[in-house]
């Protein structure tokens, strides 16, 4: 059981080549400076960006092989993502924003009120929340509706990019042992990415440094 | 630290790629829709020429170039003693004279607005202010003529006497005949205030441009505020300024009501200014649209055709310019 | 922006002639309408049915806008397929192109003996010119790429990276494109709508050549202005009063509800 991705990104006129594996289970930690090519990395997994050769496997399921044309769409792949600068919908509120993936799923309106209610609860957020705008929020706050976000679909691949920019001193420890709590109880593959090495070591079992 | 995974990266750029979608049935569905709804409009656009050459073609075979260059345009009596003759010279002078003295009347407001709004007017005013010009932009066009007609049109002919008896001797501002209403004159004032919000608005994006750094450095030198807007942000605005101008001329060219109400139409190429004669194009088409039979109407198509052209080249100007501007 | 403070007199006092030139139009036919006309001329009925018929045409023309609108602007601002520059330029044509050339383009194709007109008449015996279907189809022409544009534009700056987390949400096109990026662009849509929705009142130089000024059946309220300059410009002032009042009307409104939200 393990993620697999071998091949060759192209972004412009630059090429990456990749060797990565993962094993299940494992929380898999990249540091490496700004403008290293992390978040690449994380997109390609996800499948925002094709790979231009080489391949992509899952649980040996292909996501992505260009030379046999098998492609999954991003919203195929099983695939939680928390992106660098969250990307949380602006107009709309917590619940909106945690249940998004599930109601684009076709899950009914109240089963998806209900598991969102239930992932807000497990990753710190107060219900009385969900009908704020997330804007509203503060940094932390939002840190964790994006992760609650990515959580709530049960994805077997979570990758995080950056999880602690934008957020501030005093809630950075409480943001620290819940992420620490979450990737120990997931089963499935954790990628997580960060320019800054403490964070990556208190959380991942294994670390990777690039230049 | 080192793990047995390899990686090899390089610079990333940041970048978002589109990757080919595969779709459900309501997805493709949408895509078609908006696909088939583009081409739709294109297809309705790209036809315009298409009928307007289709049936003015006739025209063009009948009458050459002197459909062009003569300036005569008479429906005729349908018989061999008074055959009909179509030029539209006459009109096509008089849209020119008419939008160039519109817009050389209001370039100079219009920059003297826009450096107004942009660097001396304090916020509230200039949002206020701003927003006013959006709403005069959106005024219709008749009611710009009946007010030009009715209010602006006695005031422009004390002008026109004025400038008649001291330069009267420029051929320009010559008259066969001391009538000074209805005239290409009273046409270009009134169509100056009618593009002036259009080219205020884009002269004012184009000096929001200007490089703060510079205006910066000149005041550092010890320039007057109008001593660094001269100096930096005049030249910098010029070929911005001029696609502005340029835009503002291909709305006055196709302006119709509005000069049919102030503009005595008759085909004659009349490039007396003052002189109450002239006319263009597009209220040419639409004052004669009414009684036109088969054939005039062909004939008016084939005018609206060199109109549409004479605009197009305008436009391509305009776009070309300030493209060039930008790049800089 | 505005550090520097002082100011030069001449200019100002230049601006300040500039700026009461550019509403000038607006406040004098303020001041030189018989105000006591108004209630006559509202009375009269080929009034009242092309004020009637002015409203209902120009909110149909900018519905429709809307409807063919968006998608072409949301084609515009995301396809990557080649030429599409062109076909952008194509889109922008009528906007600089005179009315009337449009309105007598419309009738080429539509008229009774035009080159699609003909074949309309000939199988279904419809006949388009000189109705009020034209006049909303020669106001759409006129209108449309007012709101392609301002659309377009706002779609071009959205953050596609909202777009790309709603595609690993396994949200599909047609919902991203609902509930992501035509929230965002609210403003500008509605921006767009009014812009269309002026531009349709005002109409005038294609309506004429393609739908004609027929009282109570094809007579805008721009046409009334036309018609009765010859009569009495006076009402014809009081008309434009009119129509002023509703253009400023609902833009004033709309602008106070929604064009200061920032479309961030």
């Amino acid at each position: 059981m393990t993620l697999s991705l071998v091949g060759t990104v192209r972004r412009g006129s630059f090429f990456h080549n990749i060797d990565l594996r993962v094993e299940r289970g494992e929380v898999f930690g990249i540091v490496g400076r700004n403008g290293a090519g992390k978040s690449t990395l994380l997109h390609t997994i996800a499948g925002l960006i094709g790979l231009s050769d080489g391949e992509l496997s899952v649980n040996g399921t292909v996501w992505d092989n260009p030379s046999s044309h098998t492609w999954l769409e991003p919203g195929e792949r099983s695939c939680g993502v928390v992106f660098q600068d969250l990307r949380l919908f602006p107009r709309m509120t917590v619940m909106q924003n945690i249940s998004f993936g599930l109601r684009s799923r076709g899950i009914a309106q109240h089963e998806a009120t209900d598991r969102a209610t239930v992932m807000m609860q497990s990753v710190g957020l107060d219900v009385s929340y969900s009908s704020r705008n997330v804007q509203q929020l503060s940094g932390g706050e939002r840190q964790r509706v994006a992760l609650a976000r990515a959580l709530v679909l049960q994805p077997e691949v979570l990758l995080l990019d950056e999880p602690f920019t934008g957020v501030d001193q005093h809630s950075l420890g409480g943001l620290r042992n819940l992420l620490k709590e979450v990737v120990a109880e997931f089963s499935g593959y954790v990628v997580l990415v960060s320019h800054n090495q403490t964070d990556i070591e208190t959380i991942s079992s294994r670390t990777l440094m690039i230049q | 630290m080192q793990a047995d995974a390899e990686l090899e990266v390089s610079i990333d750029i940041p970048e978002h790629r589109k990757l080919q979608v595969t779709q459900g049935t309501p997805d493709r569905i949408f895509r078609y829709i908006i696909t088939t709804g583009a081409y739709f409009s294109l297809a309705v656009l790209a036809m315009i020429a298409g009928f307007l050459l289709y049936r003015g073609f006739q025209i063009f075979s009948d009458f050459g170039l002197g459909f062009i260059t003569g300036a005569k345009w008479d429906a005729g009596s349908g018989d061999e003693t008074a055959p009909a003759v179509f030029g539209v010279a006459a009109m096509l002078v008089g849209s020119l004279v008419i939008a160039i003295m519109a817009i050389a009347i209001a370039l100079p407001f219009a920059v003297i607005s826009a450096l107004f709004l942009e660097y001396y007017a304090p916020l509230a005013i200039r949002r206020f202010l701003i927003s006013i010009l959006d709403l005069v932009a959106a005024i219709p066009s008749v009611i710009y003529g009946i007010w030009g007609y009715a209010i602006l049109m006695p005031h422009v002919v004390g002008w026109s006497k004025s400038l008649n008896s001291w330069f009267g001797w420029f051929p320009l501002f010559d008259v066969p005949a001391p009538i000074f209403d209805r005239s290409p004159f009273v046409a270009g004032v009134l169509l100056a205030l009618m593009v002036l919000p259009i080219t205020t608005s884009v002269a004012r994006e184009v000096y929001s441009q200007a490089p703060r750094d510079q205006i910066d450095a000149a005041y550092g030198l010890g320039a007057t505020k109008w001593g660094a807007l001269r100096t930096v942000v005049l030249p910098f605005g010029k070929s911005g300024l001029i696609g502005g101008a340029m835009l503002g001329l291909g709305r006055a060219l196709g302006e119709t009501i509005a000069v049919y109400l102030v503009l005595n139409l008759v085909f004659k190429i009349n490039l007396q200014v003052l002189a109450s004669a002239g006319g263009n194009v597009a209220s040419m088409i639409a004052t004669r649209f009414g009684e036109a039979g088969p054939y005039e109407l062909r004939a008016l198509m084939a005018a609206g055709l060199v109109l549409f052209l004479l605009t197009l080249v305008v436009n391509a100007l305009a776009t070309l310019i300030v493209n060039r501007s930008k790049v800089q | 922006m505005r550090k520097i403070k002082r100011l030069s007199w001449p200019i100002i006092a230049m601006a300040g002639f500039a700026l009461v030139f550019i509403a000038l139009p607006l406040v004098s036919v303020l001041f030189r309408t018989p105000w006591s006309d108004i209630s006559d001329l509202l009375s009269v009925r080929q009034i009242r049915q092309a004020v009637w018929i002015s409203l209902y045409t120009s909110l149909i023309s900018a519905l429709l806008c809307v409807l063919f609108g968006v998608p072409l602007a949301w084609f515009l601002a995301r396809s990557e397929m080649r030429g599409i520059k062109l076909l952008r330029a194509i889109c922008i044509t009528p906007m600089v192109l005179p009315p009337v050339v449009g309105g007598i383009a419309l009738l080429s194709a539509f008229g009774r003996r035009g080159l699609l007109g003909q074949w309309l008449y000939d199988w279904w015996g419809v006949s388009l010119p000189f109705t009020r279907t034209a006049v909303v189809m020669a106001q759409v022409f006129v209108a449309i790429p007012f709101l392609v544009l301002a659309l377009e534009s706002s779609f071009r700056q959205l953050d596609t990276g909202l777009e790309d987390a709603a595609r690993t949400l396994g949200a599909s096109p047609m919902r991203i494109f609902f509930t992501v990026v035509l929230p965002s662009s609210t403003p500008a849509l509605i921006a767009g709508f009014v812009l269309a929705w002026a531009r349709s009142l005002g109409e005038f130089g294609a309506s004429i050549t393609f739908a004609g000024s027929f009282p109570g059946k094809t007579q805008t309220l721009p046409m009334a202005v036309y018609e009765y300059i010859s009569i009495d410009y006076r009402q014809s002032l009081v008309l434009s009063l009119i129509l002023i009042a509703i253009s400023v009307a609902v833009l004033g409104a709309m602008r106070g509800q929604w064009m200061r939200t920032d479309p961030s």
